[in-house]
């Protein structure tokens, strides 16, 4: 297997785009990660683009064709990656296999989404589902979480405000954030319930977006002056579906972050930042268990000690996350490795992290069983 | 609409089983391993524990709930808020996702016992689901 390295990266804002395609969301990212990696646009041998909503929404299928036309490549390999929040992240996994199986030199990995929804229409995803029928929304199954992890270990509503309280801060040091507004454990506490015990402040809120990045092997990184940023793993796996399972304890995410760490020969001591996915504040507490950033049980504590605040012991989510950035379902999970170069590369601007080497990226996707559809996490080393 | 409107559907085809000409299900449809006892609902054709094909299995009775929310916000599927639901761990296997009904919404709590009924799942009624409703205070267990 060949080592494999991110180039470049690119993002826009995230938030409200409505006079903007998706296409043209998609072309912003691809130019700037183009250009952050110096490399050739004829040097691309293969597109990646991940994208959830586009044919519910916008009814655009094949949506990376559609945005590499934009960006001028034509006549390659364009491969459509639909996971649902983990999209992003897994159109990432595949093109880092494809180089790092040999199969390509270079490729272009993009995520795009428009998820802000025209006024009156609710996001009904998933609606053929049985769950969904019966009035199932993705804050109730992570309100049933908090409820779990408040009964095993006694983690409260205070302690899941913090997440979004820190992660807004974090945000206030991101130009590429929806939201630039700090909020009060107060505020979150008393914004509109929306699936008790989650609250609106708690959710993270659709946006539109996109992110790319240039992977390449290590031959091409030297010869671009970018052998900087190295994928250390990248996992890909769904979960367990054990319908019977813990709910406060998130078993198939631990077992893909030991995956990680094993394919990286690193643990979570030797983190300097992650990226998680944090659509609902307990998400984020529940995350850093699984990825074992503190034991079963400890979530709730890192934000009361500051842990994972910048400056604290292992920063997560310094871009600000979900919470801050908003979600474009697609793109998510490009936008972390985004941060995460930045991060790596000293280039980070007021929310940089002093000598960060080592940043984690974890998406999941979906629910089924009570568990993940899809598991993604990548570790990058600065060289 | 030569149909009439108050013939009660299910929430999906194959969910429940349902004698002929009778109001509402009489039982979740689930499937039982017949290798190694594992159940499941819906029902599968295959068991995830150990690869057997799965027998049809007719689920019903009381529960306990594992884990519940209440939805304070309009649902995409019509549902007028507030509303609970959650995870029921049926005494004999498995556990089912349901809608709660019978009380009010902050009665469902971890621990409750509840037991299993059939009624009308949107405006207009004529689509059941199953849902979970207090258990009845004397009932066995």
């Amino acid at each position: 297997m060949r080592t494999v390295y991110v180039a470049g990266v690119g993002s826009t804002t995230f938030g409200r785009h409505p006079d903007r395609s998706l296409r043209h969301l998609g072309w912003e990212a691809c130019r700037d990660a183009i250009a952050d990696a110096g490399i050739a646009p004829s040097a691309l041998a293969a597109g990646y683009c991940g994208n959830a909503l586009a044919p519910a929404i916008q009814g655009e299928t094949s949506v990376g064709q559609n945005v590499f036309w934009e960006v001028g490549l034509a006549g390659l390999p364009v491969i459509n990656v639909e996971n649902a929040c983990a999209s992003g992240s897994t159109a990432l996994h595949q093109g880092w296999m494809a180089v790092a199986g040999g199969f390509h030199d270079a490729v272009i990995v993009v995520g795009v989404e428009k998820a802000v929804m025209p006024k009156g229409m609710p996001l009904n995803v998933g609606a053929g589902e049985m769950e969904t029928q019966l009035g199932d929304i993705f804050p109730g199954f992570f309100a049933m979480m908090a409820q779990r992890h408040a009964l095993s270990f006694g983690t409260t509503r205070e302690q899941m405000a913090k997440v979004a309280v820190k992660n807004r801060a974090n945000g206030m040091l991101n130009p590429l954030v929806q939201f630039k507004k700090t909020v009060t454990v107060e505020e979150v506490l008393a914004s509109p319930m929306i699936a008790d015990p989650i609250t609106l402040n708690s959710c993270c809120a659709n946006a539109d977006g996109a992110a790319a990045a240039i992977l390449c092997d290590e031959a091409t990184a030297r010869r671009l002056g970018r052998a900087k940023v190295r994928i250390a793993a990248s996992v890909l796996r769904s979960g367990d579906y054990d319908s019977e399972r813990d709910l406060a304890i998130w078993d198939s995410e631990a077992k893909a972050a030991r995956l990680a760490y094993a394919l990286a020969g690193l643990g979570p001591e030797d983190l300097d930042l992650v990226e998680l996915h944090d659509a609902f504040s307990i998400c984020e507490i529940v995350h850093c268990e699984g990825l074992g950033l503190c034991k079963p049980g400890e979530g709730g504590r890192l934000l009361d000690e500051g842990a994972t605040a910048l400056g604290g012991r292992i920063p997560v989510n310094p871009s600000g996350g979900l919470l801050a950035k908003g979600h474009p379902i697609g793109a998510s999970g490009v936008g972390q490795i985004a941060e995460i170069a930045w991060q790596l590369r000293g280039r980070a601007g007021p929310r940089q992290i002093a000598g960060a080497r080592v940043g984690l990226a974890q998406m999941m996707g979906g629910a089924k069983e009570r568990d993940a559809r899809a598991i993604a996490l990548h570790i990058l080393v600065a060289d | 609409m030569s149909e009439a409107p108050s013939t009660p559907r299910p929430l999906q085809n194959g969910l429940y089983a349902w004698s002929e000409g009778a109001p509402v299900p009489a039982a979740l449809l689930g499937s039982l391993c017949p290798s190694c006892a594992k159940k499941a609902f819906p029902r599968r054709p295959q068991c995830p524990a150990c690869g057997a094909a799965m027998q049809d299995q007719p689920l019903t009775g009381a529960g306990t709930i594992y884990s519940s929310t209440t939805v304070r916000v309009p649902s995409p599927v019509g549902l007028k808020p507030p509303y609970a639901y959650g995870l029921v761990d049926l005494d004999q296997g498995p556990r089912i996702h349901a809608l709660f009904t019978g009380a009010a919404v902050e009665n469902f709590v971890p621990g409750s016992r509840v037991e299993l009924v059939f009624e009308g799942v949107r405006p207009g009624g004529d689509i059941v689901a199953h849902k979970f409703r207090p258990r009845a205070a004397g009932a066995a267990s």
